[in-house]
């Protein structure tokens, strides 16, 4: 932000300008005053000073480690305590609905929820995109439409003048469909050209290996590196550039265009990078269809041009809606049936729901019914659903000059079984798995049934009232069917069905029956259905991300951990960042003791409404660092925290070390600092949030609570402090749920900065009223 | 829910296993979590595995076990 300027004219006096620094977030503000004969005087105002709360979250208006005192061994906080003005990462999260990751900064915080609750983090970066949102994370599909220019995804790597070593995968669905596909790693002219034809290179290369993975020793190569030419179905084919130097160039992948490329093919770049040859991946870039690849390891960002769109997903056979079920569809989704004037039309997603549709049916009457005949197949298949030309059309989606909506969604209503759609050739075979947006209250509704006399394949709702799936021998049921609109998930794979609905298992069976041939016919119920996407692959690992995504679309409420729109989603502490500068970040890696930073789409707040992660005792959610904080003659740390009430617990740990040492609340509210030996605060103590001092040292240890001096005395030899939380293990009932919004631990004795410290952490939180030294005026917004 | 290992590694693996079926960004991002439960030594020498929320097959149903020894820690206040 600029500054600001103010001049003054004074009368029979000289103009004086005064600068204003504006600067949002600067610990000290100064002033300007510049004086008319010349020279000037600057004006400062410390707002790291005693007294001054704004109630700042990110912590950047009294940054304490660059304002305050500096030098701590870690500082572990979800604010900001240097003067980077909230960009430091403070936290990493991962959101329990697709276990994604993301570090967060402390400007970002008080955002956190839109991402945790956010439609998950579907691969191609699509949130509208269902068919995206099925795909397995972890095989991301991406294609170049050859209207637009090539595409370019530029590493700024180039700083860095060590030998690397770069993978090159890419997986190609069906490259025959892609005749003219080139993909080019370049670095700095120097090039290995991926192609339909083969790889090739700039130079002569020493090639290694063989068939679907080559190693290239250098770059230099223009030699053809003949690795396959008849690519039909899915190919993988990973490049290994050893030795690879990068001269001051930027490393760019760039995707060359084809043509006529629609729904049929897909390619996935897998783009890693190890600078120094160490087996550790310091970049990481995997090709989507989205704007943008963010390297998921280091930082830096690369940037992909347009043109990159999202392809089907993977064993995909049919995918009907009346929603685009991926945005690179745009062709029609619906053939209407005008009971008015016998016409027919089509219709895209877009006119089905700005009300198009409706006016063309009702001829812009209030009246006039208009029926399905064609549900267009979004899977690029082809497989289109038809109505029974032997009984007509009397799928609903206009009845009586009003369009059907389920939930306030557009939808099908079928008031009779015998007006199913017709598909005209088997769309299953072996694995299915079958995720449907319906609603039944009638029993013989399917969504999918076989025109055969046994009717099998067939999932739905039975005559008795259960559930049912069935696809070569005796039904498995899941129960009673929900009479309302639901979402539901019938799979068969491994010789084994399952169901469920709405995010949840209703039953999971072995059977001899799985797989099954041949679907002559959907949406056979009685009834209003408004999605049906068949795959003919196991989805198990997708189930909650389609699920989710269907959910947040029809709005239907789900389970927390699966449910997106509804905010129900959580988000856990894998990493909390050090900001002292000496990378003792604290972690757990293992997801059950995590501590929860967003329960349920709020973000966890102590009663003092401070952001805090809560550590569950149930869990022993617990962080903890490798090697621990080191220490000399002692250690003080400052704890900003809250215990909430626990019913058998003695010791409520805060700071852990070896054998039990560290620092703890008990049952009572005293605060014991022990290693070796207590020292522990008298009663009563505070209740609600809370500032812990304590000074660690085998003689002359101390504990303050909000300011104020609560014991001192010998607590023995000290130990290296490595966790947060957690429980003492010598008493697996001491932990309890605890609030913990800011940690700083220093390497000694810092009792000569001690109130300074306490002062910008309370002024910070507003933990008690604090002292204000006689004299200074307190400012408060 | 457990299962007893022989060895820390194999607790690991299996572990692991069961990371990058939940697709944890450890897998995917080569940093963050890794394991939905991690294993922790027991009294007799062996590691265990809290496998009540893990996909089990067969021959690991057979082998679950409700409880194990732990280890007991040292130390702590008198």
């Amino acid at each position: 932000m600029a500054d600001k300027t103010l001049t003054v004219t004074t009368v029979g006096g000289a103009d004086k300008t005064l600068t204003f620094n504006r600067e949002p977030f600067a610990g000290v503000r100064t002033m300007t005053r510049v004086e008319a004969g010349g020279g000037s005087t600057d004006i400062s105002v410390d707002r790291t000073v005693s007294g001054y709360k704004t109630g700042d979250k990110a912590g950047q208006s009294r940054p304490l480690l660059s304002k305050v005192v500096g030098g701590a061994a870690a500082a572990w906080s979800l604010r900001d305590l240097n003067d980077g003005q909230g960009p430091n990462k403070v936290v990493r999260v991962r959101r329990s609905s697709d276990n994604k990751e993301k570090d967060i900064t402390a400007k970002e915080l008080p955002r956190l929820t839109d991402w945790v609750t956010a439609s998950t983090d579907l691969p191609l970066d699509n949130s509208t995109s269902l068919i995206a949102a099925g795909m397995n994370p972890t095989e991301q599909y991406a294609y170049f439409n050859g209207a637009s220019p090539e595409s370019t995804v530029s590493i700024p790597v180039s700083t860095v003048s060590t030998t690397a070593r770069v993978t090159f995968k890419v997986v190609v669905d069906n490259h025959a469909a892609i005749p003219n596909f080139g993909a080019l790693l370049d670095c700095g002219g120097k090039s290995v050209f991926y192609t339909s034809a083969g790889i090739f290179g700039s130079s002569s290369p020493a090639i290694t290996g063989s068939g679907s993975e080559l190693y290239i020793d250098d770059i230099l190569c223009p030699t053809r590196l003949d690795a396959y030419n008849a690519l039909v179905g899915e190919q993988v084919h990973e490049v290994r550039i050893e030795n690879f130097v990068f001269n001051g160039n930027d490393l760019k992948l760039m995707v060359y265009p084809s043509w006529n490329i629609y729904h049929t093919a897909g390619i996935l770049f897998d783009l890693k990078i190890d600078l120094t040859s160490n087996g550790t991946i310091d970049h990481a870039y995997t090709g989507v269809g989205a704007s943008a690849w963010t390297d998921t390891v280091g930082q830096a960002n690369g940037v992909l041009g347009s043109g990159m769109q999202t392809i089907w997903g993977d064993g995909l056979a049919v995918a009907y809606s009346l929603r685009n079920l991926s945005d690179s569809y745009t062709g029609p989704v619906v053939e209407v049936y005008r009971g008015l004037d016998a016409e027919l039309k089509s219709f895209t997603a877009a006119e089905v729901a700005d009300g198009t549709m409706l006016s063309w049916v009702t001829l812009d009457t209030s009246t006039g019914n208009g029926y399905v005949t064609k549900l267009y197949d979004q899977s690029g298949n082809s497989n289109h659903a038809v109505y029974d030309a032997n009984v007509g059309p009397e799928q609903y989606i206009v009845e009586a000059g009003e369009q059907v909506l389920e939930n306030g969604k557009p939808t099908i209503k079928v008031g009779d079984t015998s007006h199913n759609l017709i598909i005209d050739k088997p769309i299953i075979g072996g694995d299915t798995s079958t995720f449907a947006v319906y609603k039944t209250t009638v029993g013989g509704s399917y969504i999918y049934r076989n025109a055969t006399a046994d009717s099998l394949p067939y999932a739905g709702r039975q005559g008795n009232g259960n559930i049912v799936m069935s696809h070569s021998g005796g039904p498995v049921y899941g129960g009673a069917h929900p009479n309302q609109q639901i979402i539901v998930n019938f799979q068969t794979v491994d010789s084994s069905i399952s169901i469920n609905t709405d995010g949840v298992a209703l039953v999971e069976q072995s059977t001899t029956e799985a797989g099954g041939n041949g679907v002559g016919s959907i949406a056979n119920i009685v009834g209003t259905y408004s999605e049906i996407v068949i795959y003919t692959s196991n989805k198990t690992d997708d189930r909650n991300t389609i699920t989710s995504n269907m959910g947040d679309y029809y709005n239907i409420d789900l389970p927390a951990g699966i449910d997106t729109g509804n905010n129900e989603v959580d988000g856990f502490v894998s990493t909390w960042y050090d900001q002292s500068g000496n990378v003792k970040d604290i972690a757990q890696p293992t997801a059950s003791k995590q501590p929860k930073i967003v329960d349920q789409g709020n973000l966890i707040t102590n009663t003092a409404g401070q952001f805090s992660l809560s550590f569950n005792k149930d869990d022993d959610d617990q962080l903890t660092v490798a090697g621990g904080i080191p220490l000399s003659t002692g250690v003080h740390s400052f704890v900003y925290c809250e215990d909430l009430a626990g019913a058998s617990a003695t010791h409520r740990p805060l700071l852990g070390g070896a054998a039990g040492r560290g620092l703890g609340i008990m049952l009572n509210g005293g605060i014991r600092l022990y290693h070796g030996s207590s020292i522990i605060t008298p009663l009563p103590a505070v209740t609600g949030p809370k500032l812990i001092t304590a000074l660690s040292k085998p003689v002359g240890a101390n504990v303050y609570e909000n300011g104020t001096l609560g014991v001192s005395g010998d607590v023995g030899t000290l130990s290296l402090p490595y966790k947060v939380g957690g429980r003492f293990g010598w008493d697996t009932d001491t932990a309890l749920d605890l609030l913990i919004s800011e940690v700083i631990i220093f390497n000694g004795d810092q009792s000569a900065n001690r109130e300074a410290i306490e002062d910008n952490i309370n002024n910070q939180h507003g933990v008690y009223t604090p002292t204000v030294p006689a004299g200074l005026v307190v400012v408060r917004p | 829910m457990y299962l007893i290992y022989e060895t820390e590694e194999a607790a690991i693996e299996r572990a692991d296993e069961e990371g990058k079926y939940h697709d944890f960004s450890y897998w995917t991002d080569g940093k963050g979590t890794r394991w939905l439960t991690e294993p922790v030594p027991t009294a007799d020498g062996k590691w265990a595995l809290d496998v009540l929320e893990y996909d089990l097959d067969d021959v690991e149903e057979l082998a679950l076990v409700d409880s194990y020894l732990a280890v007991e820690e040292e130390g702590g206040p008198e």
